[in-house]
Formats: structure tokens, C-alpha cells, sequence
């Protein structure tokens, strides 16, 4: 292992991205909308990879190759295959519509425009609140993902709470200096950095491994049962099923990405990241599933949530020091490519979502100013959670993911639907959260669905029956909201 | 096609392609695909391509880029 050469590419990775935020910084007009949504003109390729970026974290590249370690290639089919057609049809009958009323209604922030949307500033408290408590475990992961990597491939020359400590104020810097557009730019340096590094990855390991056939020999030889889904629990069908359901439709309750589809250019530059997203997930899963599968033959014996170093070890031993240093660099591009745009989204929304509705003379220069300051203060509760490592990264973000999907009916009636009410969108997320969380403490929900399955059904329940008992928004508010006016 | 029949065979193919995911075809004997591809891994892959091409349908005939005129009613 070579320190300096690790040390050397990630501060050359480091020196690339805080230039890249500070010519964004410079190109950043003042205001919110310019700071928070960089002036909405996100073209096809920063929009969909700051999306692809945003979307790809220590959950994708170290989570499930140490998920597959355990359970094998079906991990591609329960994760992979069911986002590439899920992504892109919530883009479309979600992202698409919220896209057209953020304009109409001039909504910076996903909470702010249901907010406007259903003329209630409470509903812009309860998803304020929502959106923070289930992305700060995501957060988590991330920042435990560099924690591991740092750990592992400088065999623990640095300790994880100087790489959390490390990676999440180098963050705060570029994204307090920069906002959006920084956020945006970097994450297409970044977005490369991991989709080229894995793909080289791939390829020299399956080399080191003697070319496919050889592989496939070695993993029947001594693996067998990781070639097939098998009679896995993970994989009955209500689980698969219930599965496939929390990670396609999580996606676009994430407000970090919902906030980038409202930064949008036009429909053409939506439309076009969707064409991208299916091969470039093939791209990034793939070679994160079978580099698991085959350190299970190389590398047997972790237990639990050791295997979330699988990826890395994988590395270690078959890279040279250079390419070690790449892999960390993209693992660090992986992390900061999401926890600026979680960071951002959160801080917008305390700032107009919160303060500014209870405090409405306030100017947009102290909202700002105010972002900035809360950006620091859930870098300090992410490291102090990061710290106790309460559990491994599938299983943190397993919880914030259930969690996401209750916010969707609430996303996709507010755009969808005339009669939905603000009590309605208030009673979705809450009675929502409040069955998924009584399904979690339940050993055996019913017909093997997960946690997640009936979760949505009581928040859709009562977003339908609530919204049907209840007065709408005023009809001029609505109008406005639904008029189509906007040309894409 | 019009645009409501173009959005019912994409809603006939999207319903297609769940059914295919939850539900995939038994793999009998066969456990390996061109040498070296498990077959559930094949066929993941297999229902990705099918599903990128529904994608590329969707996102270029049924998804307008400006929506009709009032648009907004019951999902």
C-alpha cells in the first residue's frame, strides 16, 4: 500500500472539485432562485449527471456489493433492473408535472411548492420535517461509506472520524460558496470520476480473474448458491415485490433530486436523462454487484456488515496504489456528489419553507446567510451519528427509503390532482410514516410484504379519503397552479 | 395513435414489464447463459434492455413536451 500516492490523487481530486465550485461561485448571481436552483437552466448533461450523481452513493458502491457478498447476482434483479423503468416513469408522471407548477408557482424548494400549491404553510412544515428526519440516515450512510473507504485503503492510517470530519467540511466549503450551480458542475466531474473508475475496475479484476468463464467456474466451484436467487427471504415474492416498489418510486421523493428536476432547463433536458438513466445504471450496478459476488469467493468468511468493505478490499487487492486512489476519489465524488445537493435542499427548505413564513420581512440575502449556518449545524448531527455506526449501509438506507415513499402520494396527487387538500397531504404523511413504522415493529407483516407496502397504502388511503372530506385550496389558487402555460 | 391510446399501450407495457420482474419465467435446467452469465443475472439484464426500450417509446411518442391545455384533473 502506498500512502502517498493515495494521498496525492485524492488531494489532486480535491483541488479539481473546490476550483470547479469556485468558478461556479463566480458565475452565481445573488438571490435564492440563482443560489438555490442556479437561475433554473440546467441543460441535459449537468442536469442528468448531477442526477445519475446525486442518485449513486456509498449505498451503490459499497452497501451492495456487501449485500451481493451475502446474497449473490439476484441482488441485481432486486435492485437494478426495477429503477431503470421506475426512475424515469416517476420523472415523467411526477417530475415532469411538479417541473411546469415550480415555474408557475415560483416554488425554489420541493416544500415550497405544495406548500403554495395547496395554500398551506403547514404542509410546508410537515414535509419540511419529513424530508429532514428521512434523509439525515441517507446522509449517514454516505459519510460512512468515506468513513469505511478511508479506513480500509489507508489501513486505518486515517481514522474514520478525521475522513467523516474531513469530507463533510470540504463539502459545507464548495456548497456554502457555490450552491446549486456548484453542486451541479462538480457532480459531472464526479458523476465521471465513478462511472469511468468503476468500469476500469471492473474490467481489471475480471482480467485478474482469468476472463469470465474462469470467474463463473471459480464462483460454481466455490460458491454455487451466490449464481442464483435461490430461496433467499430477500427474495420471496412479497418481499422482491415490496422492494422493487420502495426503490422505484424513493427516487423522486428524495428532495435532493426533486430539487434538480426543478432546476430543469426545459422538458427536452428531463426527457433526455431519462433516455440515459437504464444503460448508465447497468454501467454503475453491475460491476458493484459482481465485484461482491466474487469477493464472496475470494475474500469468504465476513459476517453482517463487514461486507460493506468488500468493494474496497476487492480493490486493494487486485488495483495498483495509483488506482487505489482513484477508487477512493470516486467513492469521495460518490458521497459529495449527494450530501451537497441533501445539504442544499434542507437548508433552502429551513430557510423559505420555516423561517421566512415565520418571519416574512425577512430579505433573501439573511435567507441565505441562514441556509449557510444550517448547512453546518446537520454536518455536525450527521458526524455524530456517523460515530455510532448504528447498523451497517443497507440497512440504514433500507429505513430512509421506506421512509421517502410515504411523502409520493402527497407529490403526485399535489400535481396531479384539483381536490387534493392540505389536510389531506398532512394526513398521508403522517398517518403514512406512523403505519410504516408499527409494520416495522411487526416480526411477520402480513402476505411477506415489507414495512413499506403497507405504509403506502395508509398514506394513499388517507390522501384520497381525507382530500374527498375536506375544502381544496381556493379556486384561483388552483387554477394557477394547474394552468399550463409554461412553454418546455 | 392517438395520445390516450399511446398512453394505454404504455400503461399495457409498463404493467407488462411488473409482471415479468415479480413474477420471471421458471429458468429450468439451464443455469448459465453463454458460458459465463448465471441465468437470473441474464435475465435481469434482459428485462433492462426490454425496459429501456419501453423508456425510449415512452419519453419520444407518449410524453408531450407541453401537456394539453387544463390539464390537472383526477389522476
Amino acid at each position: 500500500m502506498n500512502l502517498t500516492t493515495i494521498g496525492i490523487v485524492c488531494g489532486v481530486y480535491f483541488a479539481i472539485v473546490l476550483v470547479i465550485g469556485w468558478l461556479a461561485a463566480r458565475r452565481t448571481g445573488a438571490g435564492a432562485e440563482e443560489y438555490f436552483l442556479g437561475g433554473r437552466s440546467a441543460r441535459t448533461v449537468v442536469l442528468f449527471m448531477s442526477l445519475l450523481g446525486t442518485n449513486v452513493t456509498p449505498f451503490v458502491l459499497m452497501g451492495i456489493p456487501g449485500l451481493a457478498y451475502h446474497q449473490g447476482v439476484g441482488v441485481f434483479g432486486y435492485n437494478a433492473a426495477i429503477v431503470a423503468l421506475g426512475i424515469p416513469l416517476t420523472f415523467w408522471l411526477i417530475g415532469d408535472p411538479a417541473w411546469r407548477m415550480a415555474r408557475r408557482l415560483s416554488a425554489i424548494t420541493p416544500a415550497e411548492l405544495f406548500a403554495r400549491r395547496l395554500d398551506s404553510a403547514a404542509v410546508g412544515y410537515v414535509l419540511f420535517a419529513a424530508f429532514t428526519v428521512y434523509t439525515l440516515p441517507y446522509v449517514v450512510t454516505s459519510v460512512l461509506g468515506v468513513g469505511l473507504a478511508v479506513t480500509t485503503l489507508t489501513g486505518d492510517a486515517v481514522s474514520m472520524p478525521v475522513a467523516a470530519g474531513g469530507i463533510l467540511v470540504l463539502t459545507l466549503v464548495y456548497t456554502a460558496a457555490g450552491g446549486m450551480r456548484a453542486t451541479m458542475w462538480t457532480n459531472v466531474f464526479q458523476g465521471s470520476v465513478f462511472l469511468v473508475f468503476l468500469v476500469l475496475a471492473f474490467g481489471i479484476v475480471l482480467a485478474h480473474l482469468g476472463g469470465p468463464v474462469a470467474a463463473f467456474d471459480a464462483m460454481q466451484a466455490k460458491a454455487p448458491a451466490l449464481l442464483e436467487r435461490g430461496e433467499r427471504p430477500i427474495f420471496a415474492p412479497g418481499a422482491w415485490a415490496s422492494w422493487g416498489l420502495t426503490i422505484s418510486l424513493a427516487v423522486i421523493a428524495f428532495p435532493h433530486m426533486l430539487v434538480r428536476i426543478m432546476a430543469a432547463r426545459d422538458v427536452g433536458s428531463l426527457k433526455n436523462s431519462c433516455r440515459l438513466y437504464p444503460p448508465a445504471l447497468v454501467l454503475v450496478w453491475l460491476p458493484a454487484v459482481l465485484l461482491g459476488v466474487w469477493g464472496a469467493v475470494e475474500i469468504p468468511g465476513l459476517v453482517g456488515k463487514e461486507s460493506d468493505a468488500i468493494f474496497l478490499r476487492m480493490v486493494g487487492a487486485h488495483l495498483s496504489p495509483l488506482l487505489q486512489g482513484v477508487a477512493l476519489a470516486s467513492i469521495l465524488a460518490a458521497v459529495m456528489s449527494t450530501i451537497d445537493a441533501q445539504f442544499l435542499t434542507l437548508s433552502s427548505m429551513l430557510g423559505r419553507d420555516v423561517v421566512r413564513r415565520l418571519r416574512p420581512t425577512l430579505d433573501e440575502r439573511s435567507e441565505v446567510r441562514l441556509g449557510r449556518i444550517f448547512l453546518v449545524v446537520l454536518a455536525a448531527v450527521t458526524f455524530a451519528i456517523v460515530m455510532a455506526r448504528p447498523a451497517s449501509i443497507f440497512a440504514i438506507a433500507k429505513v430512509s427509503f421506506s421512509g421517502y415513499v410515504m411523502l409520493v402520494p402527497t407529490l403526485w396527487l399535489g400535481v396531479t390532482w384539483r381536490r387534493f387538500t392540505a389536510a389531506g397531504a398532512i394526513a398521508s404523511v403522517c398517518l403514512g410514516s406512523a403505519a410504516l413504522f408499527a409494520a416495522m415493529a411487526w416480526d411477520h407483516p402480513p402476505w411477506g410484504l415489507l414495512p413499506v407496502t403497507w405504509g403506502l397504502l395508509a398514506a394513499l388511503a388517507a390522501a384520497v379519503v381525507v382530500s374527498l372530506r375536506t375544502a381544496p385550496a381556493p379556486r384561483d389558487v388552483v387554477a394557477r397552479a394547474f394552468r399550463d402555460t409554461i412553454d418546455a | 395513435m392517438s395520445a390516450s391510446a399511446a398512453r394505454t399501450v404504455a400503461a399495457v407495457i409498463v404493467i407488462a414489464l411488473l409482471v415479468l420482474h415479480v413474477v420471471p419465467p421458471h429458468r429450468g435446467t439451464q443455469p448459465v447463459v453463454f458460458g459465463a452469465l448465471p441465468f437470473d443475472l441474464a435475465y435481469a439484464l434482459l428485462w433492462m434492455a426490454a425496459a429501456w426500450g419501453a423508456v425510449l417509446w415512452i419519453c419520444g411518442r407518449v410524453w408531450p413536451d407541453e401537456p394539453p391545455q387544463g390539464g390537472g384533473g383526477p389522476p
